[in-house]
């Protein structure tokens, strides 16, 4: 029976890829394996908050006169309602988490080396859109904090030179955040950055299956493992590690509704944006106002611009590597940037 | 390993799978399902029914988390304010007999515009905005 | 009386003229003069008689158009110098006790001040005892800084005029020579009175005069305190007036003060109804029936208190482990309204009263305390579940792992 419709298929469409990743691919084997896990991590976040995301888009309603309430009533009255709420917004911190995991991981094995640059660039683009969906998705419940929180978040566009509040207007929809930023938000969330992110998605994952999984320079191979069944099932392990964790943090430490969205009131003090954005916003205030003449907040945008491209462009500055040389400085310059985020995220969480 | 165990743990992971795949699901189908009580007009409340209040009455509401009052004067509009007393945070009431609204704490009395007639109150009560929408008398807040 | 005459005339007629859109030769000189001669001409310019047209000659007599000090200050034309205390409040009635004259300026303008001032301690030592020691028109208002009592900047806006009565109010030796203690400035800040008007920032907050009176400054008498507290805590009095208190005045005891003293004025606390502090055993004894009411609403009071500490601590505990508790907190703004009506009942003094009252409270915080119970077994359903369900995956996972070693083996 199974066969029949095999060929039933083979004969309308040809197989051979997918028969090849079955039957034929292959997992390096060394003492760093299982970091390769992470970027299945991120995809099982991913897959979660597509499916959590269309069961909130059931009862979820964009408009600044019941987005609050609706929220409020998916956590309140609909079955469940509150576990799929707290899971999209864990999932989606604990997704970002694994990005950084993953990427710092194929960082430190030099993996973005010759052959596989465009893998790295569309990893990097996955990372800044997994950051939009962040931004944009804060603000759709539309309480208090992500209201000024999103005020702040979006005032920083402004400093870019000549085109910086234009640039505002279009993303607040106005002068200031009302409820047309929360519609532009709202499409941004559920349309755009979905179709973007499948587009560059596949194209990450096709790129991998393509070239196949990259091993470390001058590292001892211990064989191979199958991909299937093999390394499927420890992937099908963290998986499940990673359900039971996110569950488990969905229950325990139900994500915050705030409250509604006063725009009379003052802003509250100690208003930060999520985790992630954290490094950017102490960058961002520690600038001086002014420095020879130029604002310092363009200042701190450019350098944050100048970091990204650095990170994007890394494939093409490590000659070394793509000479399969050990490259130590890359790897220090690494351990330093790990140290220096870590330690301005948690002085801008507890300053 | 004898086939005979490997075949046991085959037979368990199968359950198991089952028994996850069921627990993943319920939740999900529970969520589908609709619910009863819908969710009720936002920004504003509905206050009461038009044929609810006659004249020189009122009712408290649920303004959020806080108690509204909404009122019909004697001449017959309607009135809204928080009904969160200034002086000491009691609810106030809307007195028939006197034709404002007292508060029964420290019996702060207020006039039809919220403002303090007499007793202990420091400021007027929070006036909000009413409307009549259908059957239905709405209030929602002042805007600036 | 002459004076006064030529005074008024002087008035009049530079009023209806409106020559003073120039500068007088009191100003002109006086602005260039230094120290305290100057002061008065700065302090009058931002006055409210400067912004009427009403200078310094009204007061002081003299010629303000004249070219030299001696003919300005020239007493034909009616200069008086620095008048003393009794020219000071006859000087300010000319004015402020015509109520023709006061129309002018503000239809509502009051003319009763002199007359009120008459019959205060103030006014009888300065007119009648011709003591100068006590206070005139100008030590409250100002000589020449004179502004509108609800001008921030005035001297007796109510957030100032507690500093303006301490000038001499707060002089213990001062106030000795008249058997006053001279504490009672300090006592008022320390009060609940205080706290309102200078942390608050509420006008509302009673200072000195609105018990004393401004201008006919007396203190009430036994058998008015408790109409004076009454003009703001209504239902305290109306209960204090059916309580078996009510003739106290018949005796001599003064109403509120005698458990609240009168200007250090603390927040009550329900430690003023305990057995051993309470404030019943300044007259009682423990073998009077009062006691036995004190002791039983010390009982009612407290226990509702802690009931209602119980139950708010409940709604916060379900609402931090994620529980929306809005309803719940709606309740609780009613138990709480039923908890200070019970506070204020205790001045019916009866504990049959005050039970009556403290059981619509107690209902409450029983509707309540079952709704947050609800609410956090609600909270122990969902970890509940989520151990079966983390349990169900964890042995799914270890049965991966065994699978995983079985077929690498």
């Amino acid at each position: 029976m199974l066969k029949k419709i095999n060929a039933w298929v083979e004969e309308r469409l040809d197989l051979s890829t997918l028969r090849h990743l079955t039957l034929e691919k292959t997992v390096p084997k060394h003492r760093y394996t299982p970091l390769h896990l992470f970027g299945g991590v991120a995809l099982f976040f991913f897959t979660v908050q597509i499916v959590t995301g269309i069961l909130l888009l059931l009862y979820y309603k964009p408009t600044a006169g019941e987005a609050f309430k609706s929220v409020e009533f998916i956590v309140t009255q609909v079955p469940y309602g509150w576990l799929i709420r707290s899971i999209h917004s864990w999932s989606a911190n604990l997704m970002i988490l694994a990005i950084f995991i993953h990427m710092f991981a194929k960082y430190f094995l030099k993996a973005y080396r010759k052959p596989r640059e465009l893998t790295w660039v569309s990893g990097f683009i996955l990372l800044v859109l997994a950051m939009g969906f962040g931004f944009t998705g804060y603000l759709l419940p539309w309480n208090e904090l992500a209201f000024f929180a999103t005020g702040v978040g979006t005032e920083s566009v402004a400093a870019t030179p000549v085109i910086g509040h234009w640039l505002l207007l279009i993303l607040r929809g106005g002068e200031n955040v009302t409820g047309a930023t929360l519609s532009r938000f709202f499409a941004i969330h559920v349309t755009v950055l979905p179709l973007v992110i499948i587009g560059i998605l596949s194209i990450h994952l096709l790129l991998i299956q393509a070239q196949g999984m990259s091993k470390p320079i001058g590292i001892k191979e211990k064989g191979e493992i199958p991909f299937v069944p093999n390394f499927m099932l420890r992937d099908l392990m963290m998986w499940l590690g990673a359900l039971i964790v996110l569950v488990g943090l969905a229950t325990f430490f139900p994500w915050e509704l705030g409250h509604a969205v006063d725009t009379f009131a003052s802003a509250p003090a100690g208003i930060k944006p999520e985790w992630y954005f954290l490094s950017m916003y102490q960058t961002l205030k520690w600038m001086p106002p002014f420095f020879i003449g130029i604002s310092g907040e363009l200042i701190g945008i450019t350098l944050i611009s100048i970091a990204g491209a650095l990170v994007l462009l890394v494939p093409f500055l490590d000659r070394k590597a793509s000479r399969e040389e050990k490259s130590p400085w890359f790897t220090i310059i690494g351990v330093l940037a790990i140290i220096f985020l870590i330690a301005i995220t948690i002085y801008a969480r507890f300053s | 390993m004898d086939s005979s165990r490997r075949k046991f743990l085959n037979g368990l992971l199968g359950i198991f799978s089952l028994g996850g795949v069921a627990a993943v699901l319920s939740p999900l189908v529970h969520y589908l399902t609709p619910v009863k009580k819908q969710e009720t007009a936002v920004s504003s409340v509905a206050a009461a029914k038009t044929n609810e209040l006659t004249p020189n009455t009122a009712k408290l509401f649920k303004f959020g988390s806080k108690p509204g009052i909404l009122i019909m004067t004697p001449g017959g509009d309607y009135r809204a304010f928080s009904a969160v007393c200034t002086h000491l945070g009691c609810t106030v009431q809307y007195s028939s007999a006197e034709r404002h609204i007292w508060c029964a704490c420290h019996n702060g009395h207020y006039d039809l515009n919220g403002n303090v007639i007499s007793g202990p109150p420091p400021r007027p009560l929070e006036e909000y905005v009413c409307f009549v929408k259908g059957q239905e008398v709405y209030v929602k807040r002042r805007e600036a | 009386m002459k004076t006064r005459t030529i005074l008024i005339l002087i008035a009049l007629i530079s009023f209806g003229l409106g020559v003073h859109a120039d500068e007088t030769s009191c100003e002109i000189c006086h602005s260039k003069l230094k120290g305290r001669l100057s002061q008065p001409v700065t302090q009058w310019k931002n006055s409210i008689h400067q912004q009427n047209d009403i200078n310094c000659a009204n007061c002081h007599g003299g010629d303000p158009s004249a070219k030299n000090m001696k003919a300005a200050h020239s007493r034909s034309k009616g200069w008086i110098g620095k008048p003393g205390p009794i020219q000071i409040v006859k000087l300010c009635g000319t004015c402020h006790a015509n109520e023709s004259f006061m129309k002018k300026y503000d239809p509502n303008s009051r003319t009763d001040q002199l007359k009120n001032y008459m019959t205060s301690n103030h006014g009888i030592n300065i007119m009648k005892k011709e003591d100068g020691r006590a206070a005139t028109c100008a030590s409250c208002h100002g000589a020449h800084d004179v502004l509108k009592a609800m001008n921030p900047r005035s001297h007796v806006y109510p957030e100032n005029v507690v500093d303006t009565c301490a000038k001499c109010h707060g002089d213990k030796k001062l106030m000795a020579q008249f058997d006053i203690s001279g504490n009672e400035v300090a006592d008022y800040k320390s009060s609940v009175h205080a706290t309102a008007l200078y942390k608050k920032h509420d006008l509302s907050a009673p200072t000195c005069n609105d018990c004393h009176g401004n201008h006919g400054a007396a203190p009430p008498g036994a058998a008015s305190v408790e109409k004076v507290c009454g003009t703001c805590h209504v239902m305290n009095q109306k209960l204090f007036d059916e309580s078996p208190h009510k003739e106290w005045d018949e005796i001599g005891l003064r109403g509120c003060v005698e458990c609240h003293s009168n200007h250090a004025i603390k927040p009550p606390t329900d430690a003023m109804l305990s057995t051993d502090k309470g404030v019943c055993l300044n007259c009682h004894d423990s073998t009077e029936p009062a006691f036995k009411t004190m002791e039983a609403m010390y009982k009612t009071l407290t226990g509702l208190e802690t009931k209602l500490m119980e139950t708010r601590e409940m709604v916060n505990n379900a609402a931090e482990k994620g529980m929306l508790m809005d309803d719940a907190m709606l309740k609780l703004q009613d138990a709480k309204t039923a908890y200070i009506k019970s506070r204020t009942a205790t001045h019916k003094f009866s504990s049959d009263y005050l039970d009556h009252i403290a059981k619509a409270a107690l209902v409450d915080v029983t509707n309540i305390q079952k709704l947050a119970k609800e609410r956090l077994m609600e909270v122990t359903k969902r970890r509940t579940s989520f151990y079966w369900f983390g349990g169900l995956f964890f042995i799914l996972l270890i049965l991966l792992g065994l699978k995983i070693r079985s077929m690498e083996k």
